[in-house]
């Protein structure tokens, strides 16, 4: 199991993003994601405020109706 | 000039996609275009779904109509024709002529009186042969001043393809309809009787108030009702019978164009109006109306799972077979290989 | 000219901002109807045909089907006719303009538009919204106060206490006070050589370390020089940008100035994360040197940035950053301890800055520098800020060693009255801390209101100056936990609002975390938090118990108590010495640095 697969239901990201723009910031913002290998990420907050934007992004590894790996206990013996 | 425009029964039913298609066809074809949009559409995610969305690549020598703020966030270059007076939420209204092909968002005049000008002003400063319009959302007010159009449907209309089926077979009735051979030229609801002419204070029938001042008019001499606007769900439904019972024989019932039965709440409402007329033999005709010159199918739709939207698709085969059964009119999936056909109906 | 506009609540639960819309509309005149939420399209259509509005202002937020349904909307009042004679708007949490041109309407606004927007786009004025800077005037929260003293005792006693004091430095010389006079003729002079000679004069004053780094451009582990080539992308990027749609956290007269930290250590990212604080609407900065600074007799010269903590107040170091923040942000250095404080308070005059921090007992007791050293240079000190018009606040750090309340104040209200016999204006900083003698004796064990509310009473009841907590305030409630640590912060900022006083300086979320330099996210989470704090409280107030005025009334006994103490001994410097303002039991040692070198 990843560390990954250990996190309860989500990561968030708290972080700003020098950009041009909100347009350029949200591109980057979705970039950022999958740089860090999460994938597709959801922006919870942003506001951008001339010199960049202050994020807040998420990742969902769990939501309701999947699988819980922490909870198996072959995964977690 | 001639106007074409792709209207979509819901989004993600294939609009751009179909503009893009006809632009690159017709463009080939020798045909010198215009085009223009609605709303806003070329943009690459969805503003709800935030899935990808194909996005509009024009060539050299295309005229667009678009807001400024989409002029901004382009690669595409061009050379402005003129600033128009019209604004939208992302700018003022520029008919450009593109110089080196690029995509390009547009985002064109949102109301029909904006794009009957925007029209007059692409005739009087290009020689293009062809507007092509392209839809936004479910939107049609301003597309029903053209002189044809396309509606493109699918998957996410409905994902179940009887019900897509039996909707267009719907529309498609509405649009078969003809002309009224008598010129109504006032705006207010107007009454024809052998005798007489009534024109009345409004032009709606959407309350119990409506209804009454029209009930006070009639009489069993009653040939013609021209209703030019907004028409309530209780009208398809009930309120017909209201009427009828009072003129007590068929007559013609003149709208101002298929808008108005197109923007009822719910297509089945359409289907007991248009049972009753049936049985009634009431007329039907408009003021004015756009050609239907063929429909599009898309099997795509945005499935949502788990607070997500994701890709998903309809036997694209089943849905043009049962399409093109069930209508008269042409159905194309614009991906297969007869869809150039679509041109000789242009 | 007054506008008709039909108000359309299309959402059934959320109408409150549209009827908010509707009464700033009708405070400027125009005429406006709202329509009840349980019309449908139909009947609004019918409604919004039936006059000739100038505009439909639709408030609704998005959900399933609603997209469509708002677009059938826009079509059925396109049908009908309305749009010929009326504009149509949108307003919603989501709303951006692509959204509104996909849905047809004329205009959108979302949840960063204002109200202000709005009524320009009605009134047909555009708002220009990259307004170019702040727009802000700098804000002086010194006048107004004629430090007359109004406890008769205390005044007494401390004119007793400078007095001595004065005589007692009268006339004695340091190194530090030789070079700040020293820099002066330097900046001053344009003639090379005589600038030449007067480098040589200085430099043998200065340790060797300053030498090294000056002459020879090899400097301690961790600093190097700025590059012209990163001053050059600097201001290529401050060239190009603006603060968009800037914030201002005070919206009623009590509420304070607002104060941040600067000094990661590189001046460029100190400026760059004060240029953000700006825009979400921090008054001033105050620049934290490194530590080593105090240590060496002399000061670095050049645009210099250090990989730890505290950034360099070299002289090119505080014009960089005076002259990159606006004209309107208040800009504070450093004096208050080491070998440079005449020095320094010089060069922040010359640099521009706008005061000063000096605290010549704080300085000694608990940062490091000689009692006697600090005394000599601290009064050119002041007489320097008197003479560069640079108000100086006096930290009461001292309680953060464990040192209790009344003796930090009482040293602060010493440095007060000695500003005020020197020509300057002292301001008051008792912090707003959980300081060790607080924990220890159970001050803010019920809450954390009363000792810090009693603290600026006391100091309100014995003299009339200005007062600024800090430093930060909220220090030590705070825990490197994001949410926590904001929160305390926005708590105390309420205080400080409630007490009505003149400025706060406060932290960012990362203020507990000491591995790390402080980033940006945790600056601008901060200002948020204080920015709704000062929303919530308004000019409402808290209301301390009555274990407040037992404080309050304990606090000026004791500070009378330790004055008569100070008053006794020869002078301030033995005072300090015999632990008169804090002892070891306290926490609190005389320092090491520049003894023996007063003359």
């Amino acid at each position: 199991m990843t560390a990954l697969e250990h996190i309860m239901d989500a990561i968030d990201i708290e972080t700003y993003i020098i950009c041009k723009d909100e347009n350029e910031g949200k591109k980057l913002a979705l970039q950022l994601g999958q740089e860090m290998n999460l994938g597709e990420v959801d922006i919870m907050y942003q506001e951008f405020d001339g010199y960049g934007m202050r994020l807040r992004l998420r990742k969902y590894v769990y939501k309701p109706g999947n699988v819980y790996k922490y909870l198996q206990p072959s995964e977690n013996s | 000039m001639k106007t074409l425009g792709v209207i979509g029964t819901a989004k993600n039913t294939g609009k751009t996609t179909t503009l893009s298609f006809l632009l690159n066809g017709l463009i080939s074809r020798g045909l010198r275009l215009s085009t223009t949009s609605i709303g806003y559409d070329g943009e690459e995610f969805d503003n709800i779904t935030k899935l990808p969305k194909p996005r509009l690549y024009l060539e050299k020598d295309c005229i667009i109509a678009t807001s400024e703020n989409c002029l901004l966030n382009t690669k595409a270059e061009f050379e402005i024709i003129e600033e128009t007076p019209f604004s939208t939420a992302l700018g003022r209204i520029k008919l450009v002529r593109i110089t080196k092909p690029g995509l390009i968002v547009l985002a064109g005049p949102n109301t029909k009186n904006g794009l009957n000008e925007i029209i007059k002003i692409i005739e009087k400063k290009t020689k293009c042969d062809l507007l092509l319009v392209d839809g936004s959302l479910n939107r049609l007010s301003p597309m029903f001043i053209l002189d044809k159009l396309i509606i493109t449907t699918g998957a996410s209309r409905n994902p179940d393809i009887g019900t897509l089926v039996k909707e267009m077979s719907l529309i498609e009735k509405i649009f078969s309809y003809h002309f009224s051979s008598y010129q109504f030229t006032q705006n207010n609801i107007s009454i024809i009787s052998s005798d007489k002419s009534i024109v009345l204070r409004g032009n709606t029938l959407v309350d119990e108030d409506d209804f009454q001042q029209l009930e006070k008019s009639l009489d069993d001499n009653v040939e013609k009702i021209f209703i030019p606007g907004l028409i309530s769900n209780e009208f398809l439904t009930k309120n017909l019978d209201r009427i009828y019972k009072i003129i007590g024989k068929p007559f013609e019932l003149v709208f101002h164009s298929p808008i108005q039965l197109l923007l009822t709440e719910e297509l089945k409402n359409i289907e007991v109006f248009l049972n009753y007329i049936e049985q009634h033999r009431i007329k039907i005709s408009y003021r004015f109306k756009p050609c239907l010159s063929a429909i599009t199918i898309n099997p795509f739709y945005p499935k949502q799972q788990n607070y997500v939207y994701v890709p998903s698709y309809l036997d694209k085969e089943i849905l043009l077979k049962e399409m093109s059964k069930a209508l008269n009119t042409s159905v194309f999936n614009i991906f297969e290989t007869n869809s150039n056909k679509i041109f000789d109906l242009i | 000219m007054s506008k008709k506009i039909l108000c359309v609540p299309l959402d059934p639960v959320h109408d409150v901002g549209i009827k908010i819309i509707k009464n700033a509309l009708d405070k400027r005149g125009h005429q406006t109807a709202l329509l009840s939420p349980d019309l449908s399209p139909e009947e609004i259509v019918k409604a919004a045909a039936k006059e000739n509005y100038d505009f439909i202002l639709v408030s609704r937020t998005l959900g399933y089907g609603v997209a469509e349904m708002l677009a059938r909307f826009v079509d059925m009042l396109d049908s009908a006719g309305v749009r010929e004679k009326s504009k149509i708007v949108i307003g919603g949490k989501p709303i951006t303009p692509e959204l509104a041109a996909e849905l047809g309407f004329d205009k959108g606004f979302g949840e960063h538009s204002t109200i202000d927007e709005l009524i320009a786009y009605i009134e047909g004025r555009e708002i220009e919204i990259k307004s170019v800077g702040l727009n802000k005037t700098k804000k002086n929260f010194i006048s107004g106060y004629d430090y007359k003293f109004n406890n008769d005792e205390i005044a007494n006693l401390l004119d007793a206490i400078t007095e001595k004091f004065i005589k007692f430095t009268d006339n004695k010389k340091s190194p530090g006070i030789e070079r700040a006079k020293i820099q002066n003729e330097i900046i001053q002079t344009e003639d090379l050589s005589k600038k030449e000679k007067l480098y040589e004069k200085y430099y043998a004053l200065c340790d060797d370390v300053i030498v090294q780094g000056n002459k020879e451009k090899s400097f301690i582990k961790g600093v190097r020089e700025v590059t012209d080539v990163e001053l050059s992308n600097l201001k290529w990027f401050l060239d190009k940008t603006q603060p968009l749609n800037p914030n201002i956290i005070q919206h009623d007269k009590k509420h304070p100035a607002i104060f941040k930290f600067l000094g990661s250590g590189c001046p460029i990212m100190d400026i760059i994360h004060a240029k953000v604080c700006e825009r979400y609407g921090i008054d001033g900065f105050l620049i934290i040197n490194p530590s080593w600074e105090a240590r060496y007799e002399g000061l670095l010269q050049g645009y210099l940035t250090h990989e730890n903590d505290g950034t360099i107040t070299s002289f090119d170091n505080i014009k960089l950053m005076r002259k990159n923040l606006d004209n309107s942000t208040l800009l504070t250095v450093r004096a208050h301890r080491g070998l440079n404080t005449p020095e320094t308070v010089l060069l922040a005059g010359l640099a521009g800055a706008d005061l000063v921090k000096i605290n010549l007992v704080y300085g000694s007791l608990g940062a490091g520098t000689d009692p006697i050293r600090l005394a000599v240079d601290g009064v050119e000190a002041i007489k320097l800020a008197a003479k560069y018009n640079m108000p100086f606040d006096i930290p009461g750090n001292d309680e953060l060693s464990g040192v209790p309340a009344w003796k930090t104040l009482a040293g602060l209200l010493i440095n007060v009255m000695l500003g005020i016999k020197l020509g300057a204006k002292p301001i008051l900083k008792p912090l707003f801390c959980y300081g060790p003698h607080i924990v220890i004796n159970g001050m803010m064990e019920q809450n954390f209101i009363d000792y810090n509310a009693a603290k600026i009473y006391a100091l309100r009841t014995i003299v009339n100056a200005p007062i600024w907590p800090g430093e930060p305030i909220a220090f030590m409630t705070q825990s490197e936990e994001r949410v926590q640590s904001a929160n305390a912060t926005s708590y105390h900022a309420a205080l400080a609002a409630s007490l009505e006083v003149d400025a706060i300086t406060v932290a960012s979320t990362d203020e507990a975390y000491s591995r790390g330099p402080i980033c940006i996210t945790s600056r601008i989470d901060s200002i948020r938090a204080i920015s709704d704090a000062f929303k919530f409280i308004g000019n409402a107030n808290f209301k301390p118990t009555a274990q407040a005025d037992f404080f309050t009334e304990d606090l000026i006994k004791k500070i009378t108590e330790t004055l008569k103490e100070v008053e006794r001994k020869d002078n301030l410097t033995t005072a300090i010495y015999d632990g008169c303002l804090g002892n070891k039991d306290d926490g609190a040692y005389p320092g090491k640095f520049g003894f023996g070198t007063v003359i």
